[in-house]
C-alpha cells in the first residue's frame, strides 16, 4: 500500500498574491466578467440540451470499486436523467464491465436487486433467460422454440447477450460513457486533471459514509453552490465555525482562493486554513488524549482542494479524508445529490473516533448547504432578474458554465 | 469630563443604545451587568451599525451578517468579523454617562483619520 505523508506539493502562488484585485480574470481574462443567464436554470430545452448533449455524450463518474462486494460481485446504477438501468459487474477476475440492464428476450429490467454476489447466471425474473458475468446469454428457457438466426436482423444466442456501454476504471472511480458511437477514451477526457492526480494514493482511502441527498434544485445550481467559498463566512452557523480549519479570510473577514487552475474541461481550487482557528472543545480533548490519533496526511496542496470533474462530479480533499460528489439531474429542477467520504485506514480506535467527528462535523455543514440550494432555485424560479452576477472569487463557476456551454456546442456540430 | 453621552437609565441592564456626540462617529453604550462600555457603533465588517444588534452578554452581534464583539475589548469574536471595533472610555457622573477627555479626543482623532 502507498505510504501517506506529509503534504508533497507547496502552494502554487505566493500567499500575498491573493490580494490582489481581479486576480482570476487576469490569469483567465477568456472566462470574462459578464452575467450568467437565469434561463439555464429553468428551461425545459436547456435541459434537454444538456440531458442529451452532454450527460448522453460524455464520461460519467457511476461509482467506485468500493460499491462491489469483492470480486464476483455486481451493483445496480439507474441513471434518470438518461432513462437507463445499467448493470455494472467485476468478474471473478476483477474486471469491471457495465452493461444496460435489459433482458435481450423482450426487454425486462433484468436485475432488480441493488448489489449484490454475481448470481449463477444473471436469470431474467419474466421468461428467465439466463447471462453470464461478462454478459453473454447463456441459458434461454425452452430454446427450441425460438427461431434464432445468425445476422445482426435476426441474432443468434451470441448476439443476444446484454448490451455493453463503454466502461473505464480510473484510480478505483468507475466511469461509463452512453454514447456508443463516441471514441474519446476516459484518459482523455480526464487530461490534465487525470495527470495532475495520477500519484496520488488513492488505494489508501476507503469509503466510509454516503449520503443520497434528495435537492429541489437544478443540478447546476447544487454544483455551483458548493464550487464556490465566499458564502463560507456568511451562510449559516457551522459554515462560518466550523469552516474556519479550511478557509482562511483576509483581513476584512473574506475568503480567497489559495489557488485556481482550469484543467482542461475540469477545474480545481484551493484554500489556506484559518490560522487564528481554534478548534472545537471537543475535538480538541480527543486530540489531547489521543495524540496520535488521526496523524495521516494526505498529500494534498492545503486543508481544502476541491476539484470539478465534468459535467457533474466533484472529487475534493478537506484535511485528512476525501469526498466525492456527484450530481445527478431528476429533472429541470429537482436532483439527487451523491455524497461519499472516503478516509485513511484507521490505524487505531482514535483514529477511528477522529474520523467520526470529521464525519458529522461534514455532514452537518452539508445540511446548511442543502436549504440553501432549495432557497437558490425558488429565487431563480421567480424569474425576477434574467442574469445574476458572480465576482472574481467565483472564477470557478464561471468557468464551469463556459466549459459546459463549449462542450454543448461542440457536442451539437457532431 | 468629556461630551455627554445619555443618562444611565437610558441604557438599562442588558440594554444598547446608539448615541451621537457632536463631532464624533457613532458609538453604542452597552450596559452589562450595570458596568457600562461604549464601542464605535460602525461594524468592523462591513456598513451596519452595531447598535441595530443584539447584546448577548457581554457580546454584541452585528444586525447585518451577525459578527460578534466583545464589548469589553472591542475584539471581535465571530466571524465573518475579523477586525476590532474602536472602545472608549466613559464616566458616570450624577446620573449621567461622559466620555472621558482622553476617550473623546482618541475618538475625533480616529473620526479625523
Ligand atoms: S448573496 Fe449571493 S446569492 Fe445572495
Ligand atoms: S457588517 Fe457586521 S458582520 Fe458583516
Ligand atoms: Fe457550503
Amino acid at each position: 500500500m502507498t505510504e501517506v505523508k506529509e503534504r508533497i506539493n507547496p502552494p502554487l502562488d505566493a500567499p500575498d498574491a491573493a490580494e490582489e484585485q481581479y486576480r482570476w480574470n487576469r490569469r483567465y481574462p477568456e472566462l470574462g466578467t459578464g452575467p450568467i443567464t437565469t434561463d439555464r436554470f429553468l428551461s425545459e430545452e436547456h435541459f434537454e440540451r444538456e440531458r442529451k448533449l452532454v450527460f448522453g455524450k460524455s464520461w460519467l463518474n457511476i461509482g467506485s470499486v468500493h460499491d462491489f462486494s469483492g470480486n464476483g460481485s455486481f451493483f445496480v446504477r439507474d441513471i434518470a436523467v438518461l432513462d437507463v438501468s445499467l448493470l455494472v459487474v467485476q468478474d471473478e477476475q476483477g474486471t469491471v464491465r457495465a452493461f444496460h440492464n435489459v433482458c435481450s428476450h423482450r426487454g425486462n429490467k433484468l436485475v432488480w436487486e441493488k448489489s449484490g454476489p454475481c448470481p449463477y447466471l444473471f436469470a431474467c425474473r419474466f421468461h428467465g433467460w439466463g447471462y453470464k458475468q461478462d454478459g453473454a446469454l447463456a441459458s434461454v428457457p425452452d430454446e427450441g422454440e425460438f427461431h434464432f438466426g445468425s445476422d445482426d436482423k435476426n441474432p443468434g444466442k451470441d448476439g443476444l447477450g446484454m448490451v455493453p456501454v463503454r466502461t473505464e476504471v480510473w484510480k478505483g472511480f468507475i466511469f461509463v460513457n452512453l454514447d456508443a458511437s463516441g471514441t474519446d477514451s476516459l484518459a482523455e477526457h480526464l487530461g490534465p486533471l487525470g495527470e495532475s492526480l495520477k500519484d496520488f494514493p488513492f488505494d489508501a482511502l476507503e469509503l466510509r459514509h454516503r449520503y443520497d441527498v434528495s435537492d429541489e434544485a437544478n443540478w447546476k445550481v447544487i454544483l455551483d453552490a458548493q464550487n464556490e467559498i465566499y458564502h463560507l463566512p456568511m451562510l449559516a452557523p457551522l459554515h462560518r465555525f466550523l469552516g474556519g480549519g479550511a478557509f482562511a479570510t483576509n483581513e476584512d473577514g473574506y475568503t480567497r482562493l489559495l489557488d485556481f487552475e482550469r484543467l482542461g474541461l475540469h477545474t480545481v481550487f484551493t484554500s489556506d486554513s484559518d490560522i487564528e482557528w481554534v478548534d472545537t472543545p471537543m475535538r480538541t480533548a480527543v486530540a489531547k488524549a489521543h495524540p496520535d490519533g488521526g496523524l495521516t496526511t494526505l498529500p494534498i496542496r492545503g486543508p481544502f482542494v476541491f476539484h470539478v470533474l465534468f459535467p457533474n462530479m466533484v472529487l475534493g480533499f478537506l484535511g485528512d479524508f476525501m469526498f466525492t460528489y456527484n450530481v445527478w439531474p431528476e429533472s429541470v429542477d429537482k436532483s439527487v445529490w451523491e455524497i461519499r467520504m472516503h478516509f485513511p485506514r484507521p490505524d487505531t480506535l482514535a483514529d477511528r473516533v477522529i474520523h467520526d467527528l470529521m464525519k458529522v462535523r461534514f455532514r452537518d455543514l452539508l445540511c446548511e448547504d442543502v436549504t440553501g440550494h432549495a432557497a437558490l432555485q425558488v429565487g431563480l424560479k421567480s424569474r425576477a432578474r434574467d442574469v445574476f452576477v458572480v465576482g472574481d472569487q467565483e472564477v470557478q463557476i464561471r468557468s464551469f458554465h463556459q466549459n459546459l456551454d463549449e462542450y454543448m456546442e461542440r457536442g451539437n456540430r457532431g | 469630563m468629556g461630551p455627554f453621552l445619555c443618562t444611565t437609565s437610558d441604557v438599562p441592564e442588558g440594554g444598547r443604545k446608539s448615541v451621537q456626540p457632536e463631532s464624533l462617529p457613532e458609538l453604542v453604550v452597552c450596559n452589562v451587568a450595570g458596568t457600562f462600555y461604549v464601542l464605535a457603533a460602525t461594524c468592523s465588517h462591513g456598513e451596519a451599525s452595531l447598535a441595530a444588534g443584539r447584546l448577548l452578554g457581554c457580546e454584541l452581534e452585528c444586525p447585518l451578517h451577525a459578527g460578534r464583539f466583545d464589548v469589553t475589548t472591542g475584539g471581535a469574536t465571530r466571524r465573518p468579523a475579523k477586525k476590532p471595533v474602536e472602545t472608549y472610555q466613559c464616566v458616570e457622573q450624577d446620573g449621567g454617562l461622559y466620555l472621558t477627555d482622553a476617550a473623546s479626543s482618541a475618538a475625533s482623532a480616529s473620526q479625523a483619520a
